[in-house]
């Protein structure tokens, strides 16, 4: 065995306090270690270049480099391996910089002694790493959209342009979701029907789209690429196959029960409820209207991002079409953002729209005197109470979740967040997307969004997952678990501990079986299995014990003593 | 009235107010220790409230410093001067002080009152306040320099 140990200075980061000639002298003794070299940066072109070219010089065939963070470096070091013609599995990662010198920076002597620690662990696991095989699954070209509301409408002309088939699955007997319900859209007051009977006709005329219309989704099984998907309609099963799932499935406005008078009061309405009245009914006259905002902030808990954006339209439209009305707005906070709607907001204070701001901690109240109703708001720029004769109502809602939503993410094993909406795997990072491979989120019920950023957020989507389906092939990560059938005793501990599903019992052989697929290579299902049938590639049990082991005899620690003997009670 | 009101409201672009409270931070009165809100007298006349009769209306000193400071551009100088003028129109003059001499509404009471009282101590004559800015130069020419500008 040929191991070769790089180390990196990393300009001052490791070099400023580790001593390298002494960690360099120290790993030369090391068994199995046949070559040991130090850069100034390893991870610069020449560094890599080093690194290759020594690995060819020496035939090494294990490699370990003691560097910064395999979360950002690993992947390259694995590539230069490859190009040097090793195995990438048989290369091993020591964390010298955020593990030793950053964090004992003020301790020079200590600090080279643990590193010379750490790479004496990585060279005992170094020396157990087993060349593994990366393997590739074939991808469905189709896709499943659920929900065929605005954001899930974009997404599937989109994906269908790009050449795949579509399965778009509305629960209603019409598609174009809550759009069918709004008036003028803001801020160009475009009509809402206009917009979507485009989409709908475009819907229509793409062959590639199987628009499934009252369809229930009831179940999905299998993994990225490969969806086996099972959807109601009227009372018969369909299946069919796809290789991506988008949740499009839109959020609903909260309905106030018991506030402000709503529900006892007809004159009190919430806004999605005015804008189909306004749309389908001819009103003469509207007189007062007192729009209420922030209506059930309480409630949900959080901000609902549009509705102040939607107060200001319906405040303007009313305004535009019955001159002689008196719009008032009360406030806690206008969220008008952006310069669009910011304009949007002064056009509406120069159309005569009065804003009133009051605290939250005294809401105002709606009363009935003498058959009209009335306003009572605490004003706190007047700091005095005032009363408004209200003629009608409007709370400004926000949206929430749906309630099939739980079951929804139960099915596609995808999470929600703690205020209900479906929770993307990072905000930044991977937006769009779910921790779950395969699985797309857009429009609203994400979170609460206006038209335009459903339609950016269902392009988003789209993109993602014809990134998938276009590559026609998804990587099998080999960091995975892998099951020795002989000592599985199918107890099926593993099978409710792993958090990807990605463990199930065969019935027929009464042993696990693992979907390489499905596993993220947590290590989990490791640690609990009672037989140690079960073991993970690049970290396996008898590496790990030689990384323990090798500290306890050759690095004079006893505690590691302790540690092994803990470690091997599991045994 | 309420029209008129509207209508200086939207020329001074008083409906524009973001409560952003600027205005008071830099009124000299407020500096002063005084209880003074340009944003209250604005509220009010959006509000259709009545309030020329309101003290405040006529504390202001049109001095300017808010409508500089303001980020939405609101002319509160021009709307208190505009209003001061419809109240005047409308009969409203019980804060009003009419000069000495000449008669026009130069002053008004709060301000009067507040400059009295700063300057407690000091000598001045008191007819001399009573005066508007124009009358005040000719009674400086002809009471200290001895030349009756209206004659010469």
């Amino acid at each position: 065995m040929k191991i070769g140990v790089f180390i990196c200075h990393c300009g001052l980061n490791i070099a400023g306090v580790i001593n390298i000639q002494k960690v360099i002298s120290a790993v030369k003794n090391f068994e199995n270690v046949f070559h040991v070299e130090d850069n100034i940066y390893s991870c610069s072109a020449s560094g890599l270049q080093q690194i290759k070219d020594s690995i060819k010089k020496y035939d090494l065939d294990r490699v370990v480099v003691a560097a910064c963070t395999p979360r950002t470096h690993e992947y390259l070091y694995r590539e230069v391996c490859r190009e040097a013609g090793l195995n990438p599995y048989v290369f091993e990662f020591v964390n010298i910089r955020e593990q030793c010198s950053w964090v004992h920076m003020n301790e020079p002597e200590k600090a080279t002694e643990k590193a010379i620690d750490l790479i004496r662990m990585g060279v005992a696991k170094a020396a157990l790493l087993r060349p593994l095989e990366v393997k590739e699954v074939e991808v469905e070209p189709s896709v499943m959209v659920i929900g065929a509301g605005i954001s899930g409408i974009t997404a599937a002309l989109n994906l269908s342009k790009s050449g795949f088939k579509v399965y778009l699955v509305e629960k209603e007997p019409k598609i174009g979701g809550t759009l069918n319900d709004l008036n003028l859209l803001f801020p160009t007051h475009i009509n809402s029907l206009e917009l979507l009977n485009n989409y709908i006709n475009e819907v229509y005329n793409e062959e590639r789209i199987t628009a499934l219309t009252s369809t229930t989704l009831k179940d999905v099984k299998g993994f990225v690429g490969n969806f086996d998907v099972t959807v109601v309609r009227e009372g018969e099963e369909i299946r069919f196959k796809v290789g991506a799932i988008i949740v499009a499935t839109g959020s609903v406005e909260f309905k106030p029960n018991g506030l402000f008078g709503y529900g006892k009061y007809t004159q009190v309405v919430t806004q999605l409820q005015f804008e189909k009245a306004i749309k389908t009914m001819e009103i003469e006259k509207v007189g007062n209207v007192v729009m209420i905002q922030c209506v059930g902030l309480k409630e949900v808990g959080y901000c609902g991002r549009i509705c102040c954006v939607v107060a200001l339209k319906n405040a303007i439209l009313i305004k535009q079409k019955y001159p002689n009305s008196q719009v008032y707005v009360l406030f806690t906070d206008m969220q008008a953002h952006g310069p669009t709607y910011e304009s949007y907001y002064k056009k509406a204070k120069e159309e005569g729209i009065r804003f009133i701001r009051f605290n939250l901690e005294k809401p105002p109240e709606i009363f009935a005197e003498n058959d009209k109703l009335m306003t009572k708001v605490y004003d706190i720029t007047l700091g005095e109470e005032i009363e408004l004769p209200s003629d009608l109502v409007i709370l400004s809602t926000p949206l929430v979740q749906r309630n099939e939503s739980s079951e929804l993410s139960k099915i596609l094993k995808v999470p929600l967040g703690k205020d209900g909406f479906f929770l993307e795997a990072h905000k930044k990072l991977r937006p769009a997307e779910f921790m779950t491979d395969g699985v797309f989120i857009c429009g609203a019920a994400h979170a609460p969004k206006d038209v335009q950023e459903c339609v950016e957020s269902a392009l988003a989507a789209a993109g993602k997952a014809a990134i998938l389906l276009a590559k026609g092939k998804v990587r099998r990560e080999p960091i995975t678990v892998e099951l020795d059938e002989q000592l599985c005793s199918g107890c099926r501990i593993c099978e409710g501990i792993c958090p990807f599903g990605a463990l199930t019992l065969d019935y027929v052989k009464k042993t696990i079986t693992v979907n390489g697929i499905l596993c993220k290579g947590c290590g989990a299902c490791v640690s609990a299995c009672p037989t140690k049938a079960l073991n993970q590639n690049c970290f396996e049990n008898n590496q790990i014990t030689a990384m323990i082991r090798s500290l306890s005899t050759w690095g004079h620690r006893p505690e590691a003593l302790d540690m092994e003997m803990e470690c091997e009670k599991c045994d | 009235m309420i029209n008129q009101i509207e209508s200086i409201i939207k020329q001074t672009k008083v409906f524009s107010c973001i409560d952003c409270g600027k205005c008071i931070s830099s009124c000299p009165l407020v500096r002063a220790g005084l209880f003074f809100s340009p944003r209250v007298i604005m509220e009010k006349a959006l509000l259709g409230f009545r309030f020329l009769e309101d003290r405040n209306l006529w504390l202001c000193l049109t001095c300017d410093v808010c409508s500089e400071k303001c980020p939405s551009s609101v002319r509160f100088n021009a709307f208190v001067e505009a209003i001061r003028d419809l109240a005047i129109k409308e009969g409203v003059t019980k804060y009003c002080i009419p000069c000495k001499s000449c008669g026009k509404y130069f002053a008004t009471l709060p301000i009067l009152e507040h400059i009295k009282e700063a300057i407690k101590k000091e000598d001045v004559n008191a007819e001399y306040l009573m005066l508007c800015d124009r009358c005040r130069r000719l009674y400086i020419t002809k009471n200290i320099y001895g030349i009756d500008a209206l004659k010469v």
